[in-house]
């Protein structure tokens, strides 16, 4: 039950919400739509060159019969110049429906009777009455300086600086996209690793450790500048599952490292190919038992492990149960839904699945048991694994109705191709597109997308344009290119978003504030909390606690409007009473001191892993107006309430609480007041759900 | 932040390294001497209207071949034979003699369940046999026919362990407990606390009305703004929010104003009980210490009826099985026995039950060093209420091709998941007319109540 006066606190955001979705503005003042070089737009002149123009007509034909124009060539010009910004409805190209709705407004019509009659093309973003009298009362600009936040929200850790949005802002989404596709890898776990190891003498600690991994998981993530990467790899990571929590990976720093130099390197490549990699890297190999996993032995009763060959079915390519391209299930006559495999497909993927292990290994590593640390060397982590095919099965192998027959002996040659002849199969699912596609989606975007996003997104993955299944270029490009992505409305659509994972959170944080490493070059400090009581994040880059992920991409938490809509919130299954206390204490804690340090003497206080840089934002704290307005737009894109920027205001300025100001306020008033507008901020719910 | 992790982080890395090399967590754990004489006056009769249900949820799918092993020679054999290199060795298991024959068939536990034997000969622990997801019985012979319907996607872990969890009466949506919750709320002063989980999110926990609430190993999360402030404003304020993803995330933090000061105030503290066994090792128990912390509280916060979960992962043992799976019979018994003493130091036994379960039991067969995801398995049931010392349910026989066992070594239940359920929902007072609401399969099973709770 809500106290009254806390009910009265809360009703002022409905009215604000109710007042900014009446709010329409008409005024195309500062379009660039004086192209005839008079001083102001006219319909009757600018209004049909706009049109000619978009019809493709050039030269003095352009001008024929208007009043005062400039030169053809001179009009021309100018609307070449302002064509990306004339693109009203944002598809790329300026063209006979940007010139219609240009010239409606002209003529004062509303906006609903802009759209009237308009066939949008599928790439089109603004199509609504709102989103383009938004974009015209907003002066065309293509891409504000919130819309690059929001974007770079969706395709990055956030933008670390304005440099980052004005990238966005010059070259558009698709060409920035285009930028970071292109981008040759920057960063290599396995480099790193290998170097801080190799600093270490002692006999377990000078070889690469999974914590190490972890450390250089935080530099890569937050430091480096292929953030499209980044991002697209710590999604990739949330399927493609291999926890450092597992003891079978605790020995694999090489081949752990190495799993995420893969998923860099391959997340841009072709899915059937990426596949391939995780299912033969040491890592996953370990981490799902597939690594030296033998052929049935009549004599003693064994039969190969299922481990992989149910998880890679469930998990990483077709699912549980056969999909429509939109992402529901199909039915059958009965109106149930199909089961995409059964036990004795796993049972014959099983047989597939054998012999495989560390390149080079011999068969003294392969009979003692326990093997998944019986390596041969520590770079035979980093390769992927090979047959061996003494130890793959040579027994007929049935799979999703395909029939491999029992042969007289195994090769490395037909032991790949078993191998090749199940992921083909695989990879040519119906179900990967929509399986796949909606879990991207969901990682980067909304954990709700439309049937028709998800529609659009398995379309590319099913062809690229050219042909090509399983292009992740593509892929990536159509979920963040995607009008339900881009749209602006969306933000106050009650069912878009997505928590932002604590992870996500933490290295957005980083990034905007700047955070350096201080004490030691090869870690933020951030650590794992594996035996902590307080959890910290609750999460950590490749700490899952099992392969099913931190969370489901179907999950209802209970009790709630959203489940009660039918919709689901993935990351609400790591979010409950004990870890928002943990979460909130982890980032009062960290921000009011500025950093991570280490704990407890004077000395140890002062010694910084991590470190904030608030010189940009400490001088703002006396103008607290200002200092949250520059928070609004490098956390929130510019979508803060009014009321949770008072609250904030408020909060920053409420009298301390503790009894002791002095020891309560080791880094002063004035950090103390920023760190409060700051983690008021994070800790919102307005912030966590990313829109 | 104070980062002591990460000063801490060389000497447990030397620690996990220990562990990991199999070095054995047995030998890191101190052994916990139960001694039955003083575990004492056992539990004082009383009229307190309490009763609390704790679920332990083995995670991976728990090898109950070699938790509850066949023991007979006819029975031995087989196992041996059909689990080269995994079976465990005969000489080394604990005998039980349960209440009732079984037929000639008989049992034994593994070594490192020591406690767990002794609370079983103590009749303060019972062995449920063969226990799965089934919405009828099932056979060798009548399974995979049109007429002989099935749980969906038998032998995966999120489809089992969801199963395992939730109610078949509203098509798995609800938690069977978080149901129970709901129809007996009305009896709690404080109702946030009616269902608490002590390892994150739990949908057993989950009803209608009933919200889990969470504690941790750090026992009860702190409040952390000032209801009225302007920090409450921003973080709570569900009703009026439109985003309905801001709303769940509001609620939490509601949970949290509304319900944790209470039970901070009133959990008791660590030092009533007896040191955690493993050095603090012991997730299991350390879950289990503030579950006994919470119990405690009960009378301060007008607690009648809670169920309790807590988790032990790592039972997903395809390939190292042996140095895996042993680790966690001595984690399991550790917990289990410590759990049995925190109930006597609060006179709580005959108020409180403890049950494990798991998604799944594993193939009798062998992989080579591990075992796959199987079907039916054994569970303890564990309390002063409980009809201890005896066997529930049928016990297997031990052959593949016999008529317990599908192909690839895979142990059809005989028990369902609902009986087990419905059983404990009888002892904790869930009307007749809910339980076969909530169980919705129940009619189809010759019995409602498995009898192994006194009333």
């Amino acid at each position: 039950m809500f106290p009254s006066k806390i009910l009265s606190v809360c009703l002022a955001v409905l009215a604000l919400v109710a007042s900014l979705s009446h709010s329409q503005t008409v005024a195309g003042a500062n379009c660039p739509l004086n192209v005839s070089g008079a001083s102001t737009a006219r319909l009757t002149v600018d209004g049909v060159l706009l049109s000619r123009y978009a019809r493709n007509v050039r030269g003095a034909a352009l001008t024929t019969g208007l009043a005062n124009p400039a030169l053809p060539s001179t009009v021309e010009a100018s609307i070449a110049n302002a064509a990306s910004a004339l693109d009203v409805d944002g598809d790329g190209t300026f063209a006979v429906n940007d010139a219609m709705i240009l010239s409606r407004s002209m003529a004062g019509m509303n906006s609903s009777q802009w759209v009237s009659g308009i066939a949008f093309s599928p790439n089109a973003t603004r199509t609504t009455p709102k989103s383009l009298s938004d974009y015209i009362a907003g002066g065309c600009t293509p891409i504000t300086t919130s819309d690059a936040n929001r974007f770079l929200a969706q395709a990055s850790f956030g933008a670390k600086n304005a440099a980052d949005v004005d990238r966005v802002k010059s070259l558009g989404y698709s060409g920035w996209l285009d930028e970071q596709l292109n981008m040759p890898v920057q960063y290599s776990h396995l480099t790193r690793v290998k170097t801080v190891a190799a600093t270490r003498t002692d006999q377990w600690q000078n070889r690469p450790g999974v914590w190490d991994v972890n450390d250089s998981m935080w530099i890569g993530m937050v430091d480096s500048n292929d953030q499209l990467r980044q991002r697209t790899m710590f999604a990739l990571s949330q399927i493609f599952v291999v926890s450092l929590k597992d003891g079978s990976v605790y020995y694999l720093g090489n081949g752990l490292a190495a799993y995420v130099d893969m998923l860099y390197a391959k997340g841009f490549g072709n899915f059937r190919d990426l596949l391939e990699s995780v299912t033969k890297s040491t890592a996953m190999g370990s981490y799902l038992s597939h690594i030296y996993n033998q052929k049935e032995n009549p004599a003693v009763g064994s039969v190969p492990d299922q481990n992989y060959a149910r998880e890679i079915m469930q998990l990483f390519s077709i699912g549980l149960w056969e999909l429509n391209v939109d992402g529901t299930r199909k039915l059958d006559s009965s109106g149930k839904p199909i089961p995409t495999y059964t036990q004795s497909d796993v049972v014959g993927a099983s047989r597939v699945l054998t012999g495989y292990t560390f390149d080079a290994a011999n068969t003294s590593h392969w009979n003692n048991y326990y093997g998944f640390w019986n390596y041969p060397d520590n770079a035979s982590q980093e390769r992927p694994m090979t047959v061996n095919p003494a130890y793959h099965s040579v027994s007929e192998k049935r799979f999703l109705g395909v029939t491999i027959p029992a042969r007289a002996s195994a090769t490395a040659a037909n032991s790949e191709a078993d191998l090749d002849l199940f992921l083909d199969t695989l990879f040519n699912h119906p179900n990967v597109g929509p399986f796949i596609g909606r879990q991207l989606i969901q990682r980067l975007v909304t954990s709700n997308p439309s049937k028709e996003y998800v529609t659009r997104v398995a379309d590319t993955f099913n062809n690229n344009g050219s042909g090509v299944r399983g292009d992740m270029k593509a892929v990536i490009r159509a979920i963040l290119l995607d009008v339900e992505a881009r749209n602006p409305e969306k933000i106050t659509d009650p069912n878009f978003g997505k928590i932002r994972e604590p992870v996500v959170r933490m290295a957005h944080v980083m990034r905007a504030l700047n955070a350096v490493r201080d004490a030691d070059a090869d870690s933020y400090g951030i650590g794992m909390w594996l035996y902590d009581k307080r959890k910290g994040l609750w999460q950590t880059p490749l700490g899952s606690g099992t392969v099913f992920n931190f969370y489901r991409p179907d999950f209802r938490p209970g009790n709630t409007d959203i489940a009660r809509a039918g919709l689901v919130a993935p990351e609400m299954q790591i979010t409950h009473t004990t870890s928002i206390d943990d979460i909130q204490w982890l980032f009062r804690d960290m921000l009011e001191n500025g950093g991570i340090t280490s704990c407890c003497s004077e000395a140890e206080r002062n010694t910084f892993y991590l470190k904030f840089n608030y010189a940009s934002l400490l001088p703002l704290v006396a103008t607290p107006a200002a200092l949250v307005d520059k928070l609004n737009e490098v956390f929130m894109a510019g979508q803060m309430s009014a009321d949770l920027r008072n609250n904030i205001i408020s909060e920053m300025n409420a009298e301390y609480r503790s009894s002791s100001p002095t020891s309560g306020m080791p880094r002063g008033v004035t950090q103390m007041k920023l760190a409060r507008a700051l983690y008021t901020l994070i800790l919102s719910p307005d912030y966590v759900v990313q829109k | 932040m104070n980062a002591k992790n990460h000063t801490m982080s060389f000497a447990k890395r030397r620690e996990f390294l220990a562990r990991s090399l199999g070095l054995g967590a047995s030998s890191l754990i101190a052994p916990l001497g139960f001694n039955l004489a003083a575990a004492g006056s056992a539990a004082a009769q009383t009229a307190e209207d309490y009763r609390a249900l704790v679920f332990v949820y083995l995670g991976g799918g728990n090898d109950s071949f070699n938790s509850v092993v066949p023991y007979d020679t006819a029975s031995y054999n087989k196992y041996q034979q059909a689990r080269a290199g995994l079976a465990r060795d005969r000489a080394s298991l604990l005998p039980i003699t349960p209440t009732t024959s079984q037929g000639g068939k008989e049992v034994r536990l593994n070594a490192n369940l020591t406690g767990i034997k002794s609370l079983f000969d103590a009749k303060r622990l019972a062995i449920v046999s063969n226990v799965g997801p089934l919405i009828v019985p099932v056979t060798r012979a009548n399974f995979g026919s049109a007429t002989t319907p099935l749980p969906p996607q038998l032998f995966s872990h999120s489809d089992q362990s969801n199963y395992w969890m939730t109610s078949q009466g509203n098509g798995g949506q609800q938690g069977w407990c978080g149901l129970f919750g709901d129809a007996l709320a009305s009896r709690n002063t404080a109702r946030a606390f009616s269902t608490v989980s002590v390892f994150g999110y739990s949908k057993l926990l989950v009803g209608e009305q009933t919200t889990f609430f969470t504690l941790s190993e750090a026992g009860a999360p702190g409040v952390y703004f000032d209801a009225g402030s302007p920090l409450d404003a921003v973080l709570t304020c569900s009703s009026t929010r439109t985003n309905l993803l801001e709303r769940a995330y509001a609620q939490v933090h509601e949970n949290l104003r509304d319900n944790a000061g209470a039970l901070s105030s009133a959990i008791l503290p660590e030092s009533t009980f007896g040191p955690v066994p493993g050095g603090g090792r012991n997730t299991l128990a350390q879950q289990l210490l503030t579950v006994a912390r919470a119990i405690g509280a009960r009378a301060a916060l007008g607690m009648k009826r809670q169920v309790f979960y807590v988790q032990l992962g790592g039972f997903d043992t395809h390939s190292g099985q042996n140095e895996a799976h042993e680790p966690l019979m001595v984690q399991l018994n550790d917990a289990l026995t410590y759990f049995d003493q925190c109930m006597g130091t609060l006179n709580a036994r005959d108020l409180v039950t403890l049950a494990t379960f798991s998604e799944f039991g594993r193939t009798l067969t062998s992989n080579g060093d591990g075992t796959d995801h199987g079907w039916g398995s054994h569970h303890f049931v564990m309390g002063g209420r409980v009809k201890g010392g005896d066997i529930y349910g049928a016990l297997p026989t031990i052959d593949l091709a016999g008529n317990d066992f599908l192909g690839e070594g895979n142990m059809i239940p005989t028990t369902s998941v609902e009986q087990f359920g419905a059983t404990f929902a009888n002892w904790m007072g869930v009307p007749g007319t809910q339980i076969s609401t909530i169980f919705l399969y129940l009619g189809n099973f010759s019995s409602s109540n498995l009898g192994f709770m006194l009333a």
